[in-house]
């Protein structure tokens, strides 16, 4: 009887240590997570250094973006960014001019076809006061240029976010129609990082 | 049915709103001076106005001129009086004639914006509107004679 009190005893005992181990296991995985959350943390810096802008811009280097956001007063076409053919400018607003206005060819959607003209709503250029030219500027230059009042048409970042994530002509470059490549990060992530990024402060890289 | 003018004049058609309008205004209403060059926007012979701008029509559809003014080039001037068909038959401009009609609209709005074009600026608004018969250099005298009769209030 004594031997079995003595085993139920060490089985506890046994018990005890099994449960106080694991607990302190327990609080040694939680201890390894605090570096992850401070890793996260660290993000902080991440944030003001404009690691988030750079994760997108992408998007705005390629040429379904960048082919009306080039230098010159002229719009540009196709995958290599040649100079739009016809000669066309910019114009006065940006959509042309004389009998070669953005409008002449381009309809609000694509039309089918190779070589067919592309289309959205709002087809344009930024207008010459605000060309919004992009080509040659390095991710920091790009950054400052789009949250820039001066230069954005006197956008908000919210009025920023929502021209980039919802705008028709924006969205465009995800369907471009036949012959053109399209955007190649999907928009909802494009979208998801746009919004981190303005939630986050909009750092521009530095 | 969709409702716009042409040509001053109202019309009212039952079409599908994706007909290009190039295929309405000939097909249907038998407006056959503007013409059928490349069907991509890329030659200008079809070159109609839509609220006064160029517009191509063989890429537009129908759909977007309801509402709006159409003008072909049977509808530039009501007798063939507009300085631009006046300096087009001065100058003997045409060859076989099929893009005329589109270089005329295209001149048409080129005056409108600009009524002293120079050489470089006729050139740059008519690129698009391309003649294998290469009359663009009576285009160009044409246009400056043009510019010279609604400079004098010869325009009617």
């Amino acid at each position: 009887m004594k031997q079995l009190q003595t085993s139920v005893l060490l089985a506890f005992a046994g018990m005890l240590l099994i449960f106080t181990g694991t607990m302190s296991l327990s609080r040694l995985t939680s201890a390894a997570e605090k570096p992850a959350t401070k890793t996260t943390g660290s993000a902080a810096p991440a944030k003001a250094d404009g690691a988030l802008f750079v994760d997108f811009v992408s998007v705005l280097r390629h040429p379904r973006c960048m082919n009306c956001h080039s230098l010159g007063d002229v719009p540009r076409q196709g995958d290599d960014g040649h100079p739009h053919t016809m000669n066309v400018r910019r114009g006065p607003e940006g959509h042309g001019m004389t009998a070669e206005k953005c409008n002449t060819c381009h309809q609000d959607h694509n039309l089918a076809g190779p070589h067919m003209p592309p289309g959205a709503p709002n087809w344009g250029l930024p207008p010459p006061t605000t060309p919004m030219i992009w080509q040659g500027l390095t991710d920091a230059q790009i950054c400052r240029s789009i949250k820039d009042p001066k230069q954005n048409k006197n956008r908000n970042i919210d009025q920023l976010v929502e021209h980039l994530t919802s705008d028709k002509l924006v969205m465009w470059g995800w369907d471009p129609g036949e012959g053109r490549l399209p955007v190649q990060m999907s928009h909802d992530e494009f979208s998801a990082k746009v919004k981190q990024w303005a939630d986050s402060g909009a750092a521009c890289p530095k | 049915m969709i409702s716009f003018s042409v040509n001053r004049q109202g019309v009212n058609l039952d079409v599908d709103p994706s007909t290009p309008l190039l295929w309405v205004l000939r097909d249907n209403l038998g407006l056959t001076g503007t013409k059928y060059g490349c069907g991509m926007a890329q030659c200008g012979a079809c070159t109609v106005h839509l609220n006064g701008e160029a517009v191509r029509s063989c890429v537009a559809p129908v759909s977007r001129a309801a509402g709006k003014e159409v003008t072909t080039i049977e509808g530039l001037s009501p007798d063939m009086s507009h300085p631009l068909q006046r300096a087009w038959i001065a100058e003997d401009v045409p060859q076989c004639g099929y893009c005329q009609s589109g270089q005329l609209m295209s001149a048409a709005v080129l005056l409108r914006e600009n009524p002293r074009p120079s050489d470089d600026d006729i050139d740059q608004a008519m690129t698009g509107n391309i003649c294998r018969c290469g009359t663009y250099p009576r285009i160009r005298k044409a246009i400056h004679r043009a510019a010279g009769l609604m400079s004098t209030g010869g325009a009617k």
